[in-house]
């Protein structure tokens, strides 16, 4: 009898837990949250509007409660592979421009025609940036903000170091930085990003085309080792040795130097002006403070360079809610919400009624901002699936020829070599 | 123990379970053996089924591809390198935390008032997060806003900053100094212990023989302290031969693979590359290495018991 209660309590005991699991299970099925994934909404800047935009859909579809999950943005790519191929929920996430293509081969993002249907989408979003959603012909991305990457400077810092006009070729913008370096030894005339690869890759690119080369040609050759860009890391090195560019410069810390009056120019997307305002420039005052520009050109009358740039949002096949996800990215891309996110925070709003809104129509520095776009080029490397490797090969190239590891030509033909390695 | 080889207890055992000992004790340890077997053993066999496997994150599906990664990463113009960055960060964190560890046991083991609380206090750099102590490491040493430049602009031997994390040399020792820091503690601890089985007897006697501290330091702590110092070196090397995050953190591998080691390389190859089947080959071999630390660890307890 005493075994007999023994195994009593044991089966009890075992049947407690498992019972417990079950009906968490069970509640899970019915308030678990969508997942909506990305990087925004953990960085300080854009967090409160992040909380802002979820909340607004959480009052008003409280049956389908979203939750926000983030990772640093040089994370988020790998941590969205990760995380869907791990089977775990994911229901909307935030991509890069380019990142699509790098999950598509996956086969996990849904066809979005499918989920939030393909008359909706012509309806309210231009054609154009509807289409860079497009791969292999399907819709797995919509567009979520949608600019470029071009440069900015401080204008009341270029005043103080005596530098009256905004630079337009390269040998006026090299006067400014040693204007600059001569004003103030200790701040960093032009804050190039040096670390972080896929900042790096995506600047350099832009200045390869000011000197007329490309990483990748139209039918997808290696031709980064051309004389152009052999002249382009040649004036980067030259820049390095007068202490006109620093190393170790991420994207992240060349933001906080420029807010910090300790940058002249630096290479940033379209939200540089919300970043600027949050990590302390005056907001009544930021005209002075932060200004975009085009990319200074080799010779006057030149293009001025930039590449675009932009977010997308695509659903994962780890949905357990494919309608309610389509109906949380209509949320986010609308007018009411789309007009909000360009109030706080500067980013382009992507569909027609939020373009035309007036708070956006009237606002000075998005017309600056539009008016580089109109000169973006696609990226080289995000056509690859293996971006983030090229990129990563780019980068250190870069910093071999900077830290003098390796001259130009010996980088470049390094790089190119390299790069087809990884491609092939 | 006692009670089962004197018969009675396991007697009884057999008599109610109908198990003899030596199965009862497999039956205890099943637990501890599907748990290691759950996470040890599984990963480390499905690491070594997937280098030999073309397995991608992206790519759905396996190919077998035979020895084919492993031809790849060693015939990578980089391995040497990232095999040598291995090595002397390896040796150099193993060398500070080490130093560091030994000078500070033998201080605290003067026994002076307040050492325990200072003992404590020490373990602190061992148990704050690897990340935040990179943090901390990175705020030392950045070029804009470091604490380094300000102080040695402000003594006055230089009158411009450095980026010390963007320079091959720097950030390499600025990643050892961060590591050794962080692995200082537990070596402190280790050493500390093995002060402590020294016979204070001896040292009295070779004092009143007039042997000096340094004479007194070589001639009994050392040879005293032998066996737990090589015991501590070899888990040192082998928790250095792991070591990632602070190495991530602070530099990300650069500048221009300045610090990659083999942990930063099966990272880059999984999660920036996906893949996954390459990074599984480059942890075998990273494995084999450890392996031999390993075992020289093994031989060293058993010789010491």
């Amino acid at each position: 009898m005493r075994y007999l209660g023994h195994i009593t309590l044991i089966v009890v005991l075992a049947v407690i837990p498992a019972s417990v699991a079950l009906a968490a299970g069970q509640a899970e099925e019915v308030t678990d949250p969508m997942v909506f994934a990305g990087w925004s909404g953990s960085e300080e800047a854009s967090a409160p509007v992040f909380e802002e935009k979820i909340s607004r859909w959480n009052e008003a579809n409280p049956d389908t409660p979203v939750e926000w999950l983030g990772w640093p943005w040089g994370d988020t790519l790998d941590q969205l592979l990760i995380r869907s191929a791990g089977g775990e929920r994911l229901d909307v996430a935030q991509l890069q421009l380019g990142w699509a293509e790098v999950i598509a081969p996956t086969g996990r993002l849904l066809d979005l025609d499918e989920v939030i249907g393909r008359e909706w989408l012509e309806e309210n979003i231009p054609a154009a940036s509807l289409e860079a959603g497009v791969i292999d012909g399907t819709q797995l991305a919509v567009p979520y903000t949608s600019a470029s990457i071009g440069m900015v400077h401080n204008p009341s810092l270029l005043a103080a170091a005596g530098v009256e006009e905004i630079p337009e070729t390269l040998d006026e913008f090299e006067a400014a930085l040693e204007a600059l370096a001569d004003y103030d030894p200790d701040i960093v005339p032009y804050a190039l990003t040096t670390a972080g690869a896929g900042s790096v890759a995506q600047d350099l690119n832009a200045w390869f085309w000011t000197f007329g080369g490309r990483m990748i040609d139209d039918d997808g050759n290696v031709v980064i080792d051309s004389p152009e860009n052999e002249a382009a890391i040649e004036w980067f090195v030259s820049l390095h040795d007068r202490d006109l560019i620093a190393l170790d410069m991420d994207r992240f810390d060349a933001r906080v130097l420029f807010a910090e009056q300790q940058v002249g120019f630096y290479d940033d997307a379209i939200l540089a002006r919300g970043i600027a305002i949050d990590s302390g420039v005056p907001e009544d005052e930021w005209e002075g403070y932060i200004m975009p520009m085009m990319r200074p050109t080799v010779n006057p009358g030149d293009d001025p360079q930039s590449g675009l740039w932009g977010h997308q949002l695509a659903i994962f096949e780890n949905t357990q809610n494919a309608e309610a996800a389509g109906e949380f990215i209509k949320h986010l891309i609308g007018e009411e919400i789309g007009v909000y996110y360009f109030e706080q925070t500067g980013l382009p709003p992507v569909t027609h009624d939020a373009i035309e809104h007036p708070s956006v129509t009237a606002d000075e520095g998005a017309d600056r901002w539009l008016d580089i776009t109109a000169y973006g080029r696609n990226h080289e490397l995000l056509q690859f699936e293996n971006v983030s490797e090229l990129q990563s090969i780019v980068t250190e190239e870069l910093q071999a020829a900077l830290i003098g590891d390796k001259s130009p030509a010996r980088m470049l033909a390094d790089a190119a070599a390299r790069l087809e390695d990884a491609i092939d | 123990m006692s009670r089962s080889r004197n018969g009675r207890t396991g007697g009884r055992q057999a008599v109610r379970t109908g198990l003899s000992d030596a199965q009862f004790g497999v039956v205890l340890a099943l637990p501890a053996a599907l748990f290691f077997a759950g996470i040890v053993l599984y990963p480390f066999a499905n690491s070594l089924i997937m280098s030999v496997f073309d397995r991608s994150l992206i790519y759905p599906g396996t190919d077998f591809t035979g020895l084919r990664n492993f031809r790849r990463v060693l015939s990578d113009p980089n391995f040497p390198g990232v095999a040598r960055n291995t090595a002397v960060f390896v040796s150099g964190t193993t060398a500070v935390s080490f130093s560091l560890g030994f000078t500070w046991a033998l201080i605290l083991n003067q026994g002076y008032r307040g050492s325990a609380f200072l003992r404590g206090l020490t373990l602190c750099a061992w148990i704050i997060p690897g990340a935040a102590i990179a943090f901390l490491w990175m705020w030392i040493f950045h070029g804009q806003y470091g604490v380094l430049n300000l102080v040695l602009r402000r003594i006055g031997l230089t009158s411009r900053n450095y980026t010390w994390l963007g320079t091959r040399q720097f950030a390499v020792l600025a990643v050892i100094l961060a590591r050794g820091w962080q692995a200082m503690p537990w070596y402190m601890l280790l050493l500390l212990g093995g002060l402590k089985a020294i016979n204070f007897d001896q040292i009295e006697a070779a004092r009143i023989d007039g042997a000096g501290n340094i004479r007194v330091l070589r001639s009994i702590v050392v040879p005293g302290m032998r066996q737990i110092i090589g015991v501590t070196l070899l888990i040192g090397i082998i928790m250095s031969l792991q070591h990632f995050d602070i190495i991530w953190v602070m530099t990300q591998g650069g500048p221009a693979r300045a610090t990659t080691t083999f942990s930063v390389e099966v990272y880059r190859h999984a999660f920036q590359n996906y893949d996954l089947g390459r990074a599984a080959a480059v942890g075998v071999i990273w494995s084999a290495i450890l392996a031999v630390f390993v075992l020289l660890n093994l031989r060293a307890r058993r010789n010491g018991e």
